[in-house]
């Protein structure tokens, strides 16, 4: 259930005493002054030049526009759309294949344990495993040197766009059982005299899963889709971890690019403007994620 | 019969290659484990996944602990986590009995403006935030830090607790009523005693996220007293890059343990969290 009134909201009119709000006041009082407050304020931040050091100067909508014509930002957002592109074609394709087949194999209940394991870790923790595997003495260089397939190691993070793909990989290893756990959720949904019918009536495995599964899937699918694009705006953790956004800002996406302006070069005044921008997207992507959840229950 | 053992085959089949994705699911934590095992000298000179020559272990949490003072940011975050996640659920709880069970006026718009802290990114927060520390004096204070992971951990408290008192049925409230009982024994001897899962699922679920946090870390604390566990470990890993790569997994996989302990312990009340705040179910 996503929303819905409480029984007591609608009908009956006979409302309670004022000293009933005091059970609301503590949790609503902290959303308004650390969650509320602030959205306000950056709004606000977003249309002037501040830079911590100086008076903040009213300069109009010059943020937003710089975004569209700084060429660190216009890398940024093309990186920040290649995430979006790979993170709906591996992590999401891969839990859904995993989550179709995982009930037809030996062991599944220890296997799927084993996918899970990335959810109970660390952003920062998974990315310096994968940092250590893609570095110059790690993992991906020594197996390929021992295979013979390079000469001298490599250092994949400096690369572009290798980079882009490693922090992906490590994403992938991320998300996969997430994506899992909200397919076998779809998949518990569909009755099983259907798949039962389908193979009395003869259909294949393959024909099974394009022509029965999937479009029974598509309600979640649509819903996992959102959950993907929103996740994948807000990545943070992985990429500051493992290149920091480098070489020369080449890899940052709109969330690390908001950090870096903001904290590392202190243009508090554009900071606050790609916030807003980011925020804004995944405003949008999180309302349609309601209106179809709503539409689904 | 030759349809059971083609099926038998196809099923092999499939068997093996999710084998064989789990080995590969499985390497980076082994690697994890293998390298914190090492010496520093150890790591340098062999190959990458070499056995280790002797039993580092020990050595490196010691070294990670007192040396490179780790101890500090790990025992700050285990008291956020703990306390920030404890704090943020009994408000949350009492927001959500107030707003299903006491009958108040605009009850569902307080409630979307306290569910509304869970649809931004984290980063819309951070300058202001940043700003309103400084000016309060609460920036690099373990007290800031306390509040902060509070008041980011109760929008979804809110959401989970409003959605599953809901469920609960108004007639035992009605009874104890009648009896005589105030709405603070209501809640104390009626709601939350029967609120043991949402309150499970919450405290493992936000103790992990506040636990798991490096962004808020970064930018409102700046001294190892405050600093929490994640912050420390990008900085770790920041500054013994080409030194000392054993010190780093170690680091790494103390930092995870406390997390993957109560993961291994609670593994359907994880996986319930997940559910909730992915799919709102």
């Amino acid at each position: 259930m996503i929303f819905g009134r409480g029984k007591f909201a609608k009908g009956k009119k006979n409302y309670s005493a004022f000293s009933n709000y005091l059970y609301v006041a503590p949790a609503l009082l902290m959303v308004l002054a650390f969650l509320i407050a602030p959205i306000i304020f950056v709004l606000y931040v977003s249309f002037t030049d501040w830079d911590l050091l100086h008076p903040m100067n009213f300069i109009g909508i010059k943020n937003y526009i710089k975004i569209f014509s700084d060429p660190n930002l216009l890398i940024s957002i093309k990186n920040t759309l290649i995430w979006v592109v790979f993170i709906l074609a591996i992590p999401m394709v891969l839990g859904l294949i995993l989550a179709v087949f995982i009930k037809n194999v030996w062991f599944s209940d220890q296997i799927k344990s084993i996918f899970y394991i990335p959810l109970a870790m660390s952003g920062a923790g998974i990315g310096i495993i994968w940092y250590w595997i893609f570095s110059r003495t790690g993992f991906l260089n020594s197996i390929l040197m021992f295979f013979g397939a390079i000469a001298a190691p490599k250092s994949w993070l400096l690369i572009i766009p290798q980079n882009t793909f490693a922090m992906i990989a490590a994403v992938t290893w991320q998300t996969t059982g997430l994506n899992m756990i909200l397919f076998l959720m779809g998949l518990q949904n569909i009755p099983i005299e259907v798949l039962e019918a389908a193979k009395i009536d003869g259909s294949n495995e393959w024909h099974t899963f394009t022509k029965i599964i999937l479009p029974l899937l598509k309600p979640i699918t649509t819903i996992v889709i959102i959950l993907n694009i929103i996740g994948s705006f807000k990545i943070f953790d992985i990429i500051w971890v493992m290149t920091a956004g480098g070489p020369a800002r080449s890899s940052e996406t709109l969330a690390v690019s908001m950090y870096k302006e903001s904290f590392s070069l202190h243009r508090m005044g554009y900071g606050s403007s790609i916030a807003v921008i980011l925020s804004l997207i995944i405003f949008i992507a999180g309302i349609g994620y309601l209106k179809i959840a709503a539409r689904e229950k | 019969m030759k349809d059971k053992i083609k099926i038998n085959i196809n099923k092999s089949i499939l068997f093996i290659i999710m084998l064989l994705l789990c080995l590969a699911w499985l390497v980076p934590v082994y690697f994890l484990i293998l390298i914190s095992f090492k010496s520093s000298k150890d790591y340098a000179s062999s190959a990458f996944w070499a056995i280790p020559k002797s039993f580092q272990l020990f050595n490196n949490i010691k070294y990670v602990f007192i040396e490179t003072k780790f101890i500090k940011p790990f025992l700050n975050s285990l008291f956020y986590a703990i306390f920030g996640s404890c704090i943020s659920i009994f408000f949350s709880s009492l927001a959500g009995f107030g707003l299903t069970k006491l009958k108040l006026r605009g009850a569902f718009f307080i409630f979307i403006i306290i569910w509304s802290g869970m649809i931004f990114p984290i980063q819309i927060y951070l300058i202001p935030l940043y700003k309103a520390y400084l000016t309060l004096n609460l920036y690099n204070t373990k007290l800031g830090m306390l509040l902060i992971y509070i008041a980011i951990t109760i929008p979804f408290c809110v959401f989970v607790f409003r959605n599953y008192f809901m469920s609960l049925p108004d007639d035992y409230i009605e009874a104890a009523k009648i009896d005589g009982c105030t709405n603070m024994q209501i809640y104390f001897r009626i709601i939350l005693p029967n609120s043991f899962a949402p309150v499970a699922i919450l405290v493992l679920f936000q103790g992990s996220y506040i636990w798991n946090d490096l962004i808020l870390g970064m930018v409102l604390s700046g001294s190892n007293n405050v600093r929490p566990i994640m912050n420390a470990l990008s900085l770790l890993n920041a500054v013994y890059t080409g030194k000392n790569v054993p010190v780093i997994m170690t680091g790494n996989l103390l930092s995870g343990l406390p997390i993957i302990i109560a993961y291994l312990m609670l593994q359907k009340y994880f996986i319930q969290g997940l559910k909730i705040q992915t799919a709102g179910e």
